[in-house]
């Protein structure tokens, strides 16, 4: 059967963290709805065989409480900051549920918390919100959200209460969370909307979120044509009108073309079709705001099959496919020390490494401040600073400076005669799926053969890693 | 409360843009969003061409306040009861402000500032922002960026069109800190962004290949995309060997913050004789104090005294130069006016803009204050359009042609308000 190497190229490029050999090769074997069907069963296993360096992380299945009583949790809660960052690099560059693990990112760009509010509670919303529902509903994921101590704290949803709303978390719910400032809603909207959310705090030693009637507004509530009596006599009464106003804003038209787009402009493009945005938003509207089923309707539209390069990735995509596609091994030991000692701990090992060239590229997970997620547009990301650092990732990774195995060229790209157009093909069907042609692949081909003089002995192996680092280095290989 | 120099009135543009005020209106208004890469030449621009910036011309350097600085804080009135009332815990008795004039201080953590006003090198606007105010961060982020109420084709920022008024064609002409390009910055005229100078700095990766083979290989390989991805390659290429030479002059006592690195950066490419026409600090602060603003010991004074050090540290680095930048601070909004329950303050509209360099017309601030009595749904009012700060600094410190303002802040009626000298 004949490949359709845009397709899939779309689909690794964009469902994926970036092709590799054997997800190619999965790929062709399955076909695209075999291959989506896989890839969003919930069921599936997150690791083939084990669950790589990710088991030697401690907090990761922490509840709040028992990262507040362990070592060296305890001493340095920032440890699990780093865990949280480190071990989603990871989970990126390695899970087998390579789909959901993108969905994962774009929600916690959608409903995002930064690291530094409160890294315990972090981890946690991570878990318990993001990971639990993205293959679930949006209204589900939203009120989980809400309700969750890491967004109490980051919004100031602790400090809202009834003689003064805190209006920090009902403005963002509005603006960012579901239908956006697309549509007209008033400051008496953002007033109600934080009032019905006033007195939902936690218990500090348990993470409990819990209701105070006495700290509630109470009374009539209206937010665009949503209307409460809201006596929130009981914490239960609390919740309820809570729940009830997630799902009226959840389900509303509005916030299902807003979900669409959004979705669309980070898998599709820039500037999505407005068939594509139908589609989408028709479909969350009929699935009641399915994650999954939104995304299905994305990938069968007939626009995404021709969406391939279509996007910029943004400096972590980038780094990770560059990994992949180097078929990179981040498996090993991660303690470098003593595991209760947080000096030593995972600090010093090659996913540290990682996490360093996320930092460098701006783009670390959880590290944006703001609460609208980190820019997605082209214009945002290329810059001086954008390039440069991509280059300069690739060429260290290529060259094995980063404290990582030197990659074996000539099996990588399938031990091709030496000469020069031939290595600069292989490489560019290994990274890209396809050939070069035209002025640039001359270009390539005439880099590759004034950097590598012939005089060498290891000429072969320099003009196999040189050819890798200069397809890494163009437009096509930034793009998905 | 009697009124400062009752100058620069509400424009009519300004008072219509208030008072027909609803989010429908105001998306139509500013957004020439759509997102992707747009890049038509503001009207009025066409010509710009050639290099018309006038080379005694300062630096303009906006310092960038995300989150919403709290103007009362930072230059709260004198004497007025009311902020007393509706300010119980996060507030200075007036004995604690430093002084500025009769009516305002200035916070006590901003010695420099105050040290730069008495030597007539900060002029303080209050009650001021943008003409309309959502209380939403980016939609009025956008909206201070893009500068170009009424214009909703408009998809450039003011630096930018700014950039293109002077004619600048060099790459390091526009220059912001950061990972990406801000609005104000976005647009035809080719700009630099970066935040960390020695990750940017090429490496050839395998020392097998000599570098300054690989700098040509690279500058070939991008020498005639059109791609916007095609042609910032071969700017930051260029960019980025001349950084090089940057790299050894970064120096001086900075704070050891980001802040403080941004700023060294930057006084280093001036230094160097790098030709900045404006530049942004993204200033790295937590200025959306919902709650625990912290006024006295806690988040508001860490940040204001960042700034302060920062400014100082900037000054004393750039000894000379010092009069050949200027440097104004932007911010979205400012606060509510009343303290909420959580010793914070929600969104509000008006703030207060620093501006600083030799060549201003400091020692002054420059208000049309509104009163804390009458308040627009709990906020400070604008009484004065931030474009007419930024007109006249383009104008009178950056050497731009006074037609050109209508390109750069289009469909604005600019009047100078007196808070720089000209150039001379």
């Amino acid at each position: 059967m004949a490949v359709n190497i845009a397709l899939e190229n779309a689909v690794l490029n964009k469902l994926t963290y970036g092709p590799t050999k054997a997800s190619r090769a999965e790929f062709r074997k399955l076909g695209l709805a075999a291959w989506v069907a896989d890839q969003l069963n919930p069921s599936k296993a997150e690791f083939k065989t084990t669950a790589g360096i990710l088991g030697q992380f401690r907090a990761l299945n922490m509840t709040q409480v028992q990262i507040q009583n362990s070592l060296p949790y305890s001493i340095n809660s920032g440890r699990v900051s780093d865990e949280l960052a480190h071990t989603t690099l990871y989970r990126r560059f390695a899970s087998s549920r390579q789909f959901y693990e993108t969905l994962v990112e774009f929600l916690e760009d959608y409903n995002p918390i930064p690291l530094f509010s409160d890294p315990i509670k972090r981890l946690s919303y991570d878990r318990e919100v993001i990971r639990k529902y993205a293959l679930g509903t949006y209204p589900d994921l939203l009120y989980a959200s809400a309700m969750h101590p890491a967004m109490l704290q980051f919004l100031s949803g602790y400090a809202n209460e009834r003689n003064h709303p805190n209006e920090n978390y009902g403005r963002e719910l509005l603006e960012l969370f579901t239908v956006t400032t697309a549509t007209p809603y008033t400051q008496d909207d953002v007033v109600n909307a934080a009032r019905v959310f006033s007195g939902i705090s936690w218990y500090d030693p348990t993470f409990e979120t819990n209701a105070a009637p006495n700290r509630h507004w109470q009374g009539t509530v209206k937010v665009l044509d949503w209307t409460d009596p809201n006596l929130g006599r009981t914490p239960n009464e609390i919740f309820a009108t809570a729940r009830s106003l997630t799902d009226y804003l959840a389900l509303r038209p509005d916030t299902a073309v807003a979900f669409a787009t959004r979705m669309a402009k980070r898998y599709v493009s820039d500037n999505p079709s407005a068939s594509i945005v139908q589609a989408m938003s028709q479909a969350y509207l009929a699935s009641k705001g399915s994650i999954p089923e939104t995304a299905k309707a994305m990938v069968f539209h007939t626009d995404f099959a021709t969406s391939g390069g279509k996007k910029l990735k943004r400096p972590v995509e980038h780094l990770i496919s560059t990994m992949r596609v180097l078929e990179m091994n981040l498996d090993g030991d991660i303690s470098a020390g003593n595991v209760n000692n947080f000096d030593d701990y995972f600090h010093g090992s090659q996913l540290s490494t990682v996490w360093w060239f996320s930092m460098k590229g701006g783009h670390s997970p959880f590290d944006w401040p703001f609460p609208n997620g980190y820019p997605d547009t082209e214009q945002a990301w290329v810059n001086l600073a954008g390039q440069l650092t991509r280059w300069n990732i690739g060429a260290e990774l290529t060259s094995g400076w980063s404290g990582f195995a030197e990659t074996n060229y000539k099996a990588l790209l399938g031990a091709p005669k030496n000469t020069v157009a031939t290595i600069v093909d292989a490489a560019a069907a290994k990274i890209l799926g396809y050939k070069l042609v035209g002025t640039t692949r001359t270009k390539v081909i005439a880099g590759v053969t004034k950097a590598i003089g012939k005089t060498s002995t290891d000429t072969y192996q320099r003009r196999l890693q040189f050819a890798v680092q200069l397809v890494l280095a163009l437009e096509d290989w930034n793009r998905r | 409360m009697s009124e400062q120099k009752p100058i620069a009135q509400a424009c009519p543009d300004f008072i219509e843009l208030e008072r027909g005020f609803s989010r429908r209106t105001f998306n139509n208004l500013i957004m020439g969003l759509g997102g992707g890469l747009i890049l038509n030449a503001a009207e009025g621009l066409q010509v710009a061409t050639a290099a018309i910036g006038d080379t005694r011309a300062d630096a303009i350097i906006t310092v960038y306040m995300r989150g919403g600085m709290d103007g009362l804080m930072a230059v709260p009135i004198l004497g007025d009861p009311t902020l007393t009332r509706l300010r119980p815990t996060q507030r200075f008795a007036d004995s604690k402000n430093l002084t500025l004039d009769n009516h305002f201080g200035l916070h006590p953590a901003l010695n420099t500032l105050k040290q730069l006003y008495d030597q007539k090198q900060l002029a303080v606007i209050h009650s001021v922002g943008t003409p309309v105010g959502t209380r939403s961060h980016f939609d009025d982020q956008k909206a201070l960026e893009y500068a170009a109420y009424n214009n909703p084709s408009n998809a450039e920022g003011w630096q930018n069109r700014y950039l293109q008024a002077l004619g600048a064609t060099d790459v390091f002409a526009g220059y912001s800190t950061g990972y990406n390009t801000p609005i104000s910055l976005k647009g035809s005229a080719a700009t630099t962004v970066f935040e960390d100078m020695n990750d940017v700095l090429l490496n050839n990766g395998s020392a097998m290949v000599n570098r300054s083979d690989y700098v040509n290989i690279l500058k070939n390989m991008y020498a005639s995309g059109k791609s916007l991805w095609a042609t910032t390659a071969s700017n930051s290429i260029a960019a980025s060997e001349r950084l090089r030479q940057v790299q050894a002059g970064i120096s001086g006592d900075y704070p050891q913050t980001s802040n403080g690195r941004r700023f060294s950066t930057l006084a280093a490419m001036l230094k160097q004789g790098v030709n900045i026409k404006t530049a942004n600090v993204e200033f790295q602060a937590n200025f959306d104090v919902h709650s625990a603003a912290g006024i006295a010991d806690g988040q508001t004074w860490n940040d204001l005294k960042d700034l302060d050090a920062c400014v100082a540290a900037f000054k004393n680095d750039l000894a000379d130069l010092w009069n050949h930048v200027t440097i104004v601070t932007v911010t979205e909004f400012g606060r509510r006016v009343e303290e909420n329950a959580s010793a914070g303050f929600d969104h509000g509209w008006a703030s207060a803009m620093f501006v600083m360099g030799g060549g201003v017309k400091g020692g002054q601030v420059v208000a049309t204050w509104p009163g804390l009595s009458d308040l627009r749904d709990g906020d400070l009012r604008v009484t004065l359009d931030y474009r007419h700060v930024l007109a006249e600094v383009m104008k009178y410190r950056g050497g731009m042609a006074a037609d050109r303002i209508s390109g750069v802040l289009p469909g604005f009626a600019a009047k100078d308000i007196g808070i720089v000298n000209q150039l001379n």
